[in-house]
């Protein structure tokens, strides 16, 4: 099993070792200077230097992108059930979900943070937007696909709408649920950091935010590699779940 | 239920002392499509089938046979007449006398087990209850499933998993059993013993036996299983023969009779297919 990992994951780390070297040697051989590209290794060497620094704003951008995930998750769930089965609800929010999904970050961002103040509530806030349109959309789509033959069987055993949605709906969305939560957790990912830019004073889009002002391009690039990192381990985490939960996929649908 | 209260019953039957266990007046259905036409699926079918016996429904592909059947366990609201369950609607029936179904896509859900598919059933509805403590795992024992009890609906052949799912339909004791073309995707011989198997299930029930309505487009088959055979017309359906298999059980295909009334339905069957 370790094997087959090891083997599906070589392509990736191949070709990310082969843009790295390149990367460097491009550095290097034209001796282009730190503030304007710093070689992988010099990032990597800032990572190392201080790696309680970025470990400590990672986690603070971590748990809001995470809190908003579950905030924006939870509401679109509720949401998305409620739109599955009453479609004139969904004709009536589906177009406020669309405004507020392409509103810009960067102009809903200082508005949180004028409304909801300089604590944790405007990231949070934020972070759970940018997850709430993935999620509500595969949520729908979801809970309306069900299969009908189930359906059937569960309506004669005179199943509530209830128990219908409980036994049947949500599980049978998980699936689209679990892809949606992956375009969801980057977006989260990605609001948590922007919020921190426009209003915060911690966290790794801080960080990056004055790294900038100091040109100091290398820390603002480890920067950058926390949070790539941080998005990795989400994916991950998800997938692991996904594989746990949706164990009755057909292979051929995961690949 | 009092027969009173029924709406008006086909002129010339005797009222009886029982309701009919299922009775469909003057049933008419009209599928709207999204383009506004209309098709015409079922033409005034009226139907009285008693307590205990197997009808097979039987009529070409797309007839419409298994839209009525949808119609009588009101999965479907029909577009004209009434249809009553021992005297009640079949909402009523539900909660009540209990309906078991079972269709060709057995409707096993890939995220339980057997034993989970077959509980479901006392899981949901008002009738839950009816499935005994040691109800899902005697019923497992009788479809032969005992030792798949704890394997996924993905790990099943397809004639287990049509075994799963009659012993989901059965498990809550239903008075009325719903089957559409439930053994059309399986071979022939897996066929047969699911087709024995669903008499063997049923005569367990004893004086209770549940009423069972079969819909399939396999003359051999309904013959094998039914006490009665419906035969119905192309699209629309409408019933253009109503046939008892007065058969000796078990049956054969070899036994005197059998062939002939295979002959005779196949050509029941033809006829009705012109009309359509």
């Amino acid at each position: 099993m370790a094997k087959v990992a090891a083997r599906a994951a070589l392509p990736t780390l191949a070709f990310l070792l082969g843009v790295l070297a390149l990367w460097e040697l491009a550095v290097r051989l034209w001796g282009v200077q730190a503030f304007l590209l710093p070689g992988p290794s010099a990032v990597a060497a800032r990572l190392a230097s201080d790696p309680l620094f970025f470990a400590r704003e990672g986690l603070v951008t971590l748990s809001e992108a995470v809190g908003g995930l579950t905030i924006g998750g939870l509401l679109a769930l509720g949401a998305g059930l409620l739109m599955a089965r009453w479609r004139w609800l969904e004709r009536a929010l589906l177009p406020v979900a669309i405004v507020a999904k392409v509103t810009p970050v960067v102009v809903v961002a200082p508005l949180f943070v004028l409304w909801f103040g300089f604590g944790a509530w405007p990231r949070l806030l934020i972070a759970a937007l940018l997850a709430f349109f993935p999620i509500l959309i595969g949520a729908v789509a979801g809970l309306r696909a069900v299969p009908t033959a189930a359906r059937e069987v569960l309506l004669t055993l005179d199943a509530s709408a209830a128990e219908e949605a409980l036994l049947l709906r949500l599980p049978s969305a998980l699936p689209q649920l679990f892809a949606a939560l992956k375009v969801a957790t980057t977006l989260a990912l990605l609001g948590a950091v922007v919020a921190e830019w426009v209003g915060g004073d911690r966290g790794l889009g801080r960080a990056i935010l004055l790294a900038n002002a100091n040109l100091d391009t290398t820390t603002a690039l480890a920067g950058v590699a926390t949070i790539a990192t941080l998005g990795i381990l989400l994916i991950g985490a998800l997938t692991l779940l996904e594989r746990r939960y949706v164990f009755w996929q057909a292979p051929l649908e995961r690949s | 239920m009092s027969l009173a209260t029924r709406p008006g019953r086909p002129p010339g039957k005797a009222p009886s002392a029982l309701p009919p266990a299922v009775e469909a007046i003057d049933v008419g259905h009209v599928f709207r499509g999204r383009d506004g036409v209309e098709t015409a699926a079922i033409e005034r079918v009226s139907l009285q089938i008693q307590p205990g016996e197997l009808v097979a429904l039987l009529g070409p592909n797309g007839c419409g046979k298994s839209t009525l059947l949808r119609i009588l366990s009101g999965l479907i609201q029909p577009t004209r007449g009434t249809i009553a369950l021992a005297g009640a609607p079949p909402s009523v029936a539900r909660a009540g006398q209990g309906i078991g179904w079972l269709a060709q896509d057995d409707g096993l859900l890939p995220w339980l087990d057997v034993t989970g598919n077959v509980g479901l059933a006392g899981r949901v509805g008002r009738r839950r209850a009816a499935v005994r403590p040691d109800g899902v795992a005697e019923m497992l024992a009788q479809v032969g499933l005992a030792d798949s009890a704890r394997r996924y609906p993905h790990e099943l052949s397809g004639g287990m998993r049509q075994r799963a799912a009659l012993a989901r339909a059965l498990v809550a004791e239903p008075a009325l059993l719903f089957l559409d073309e439930p053994f059309a995707s399986l071979d022939e011989i897996t066929r047969e013993r699911l087709g024995d198997l669903l008499l063997t299930l049923r005569g367990i029930g004893g004086a209770r036996r549940p009423t069972t309505l079969l819909v399939t487009h396999s003359v051999v088959e309904a013959v094998r299983l039914a006490d009665r055979v419906l035969v119905f017309s192309a699209r629309p359906a409408r019933v253009v023969a109503d046939v008892a298999v007065r058969l000796d059980r078990p049956r054969r295909y070899d036994q005197p009779g059998f062939g002939g009334l295979v002959q005779s339905l196949k050509a029941e069957l033809g006829g009705g297919a012109s009309h359509g």
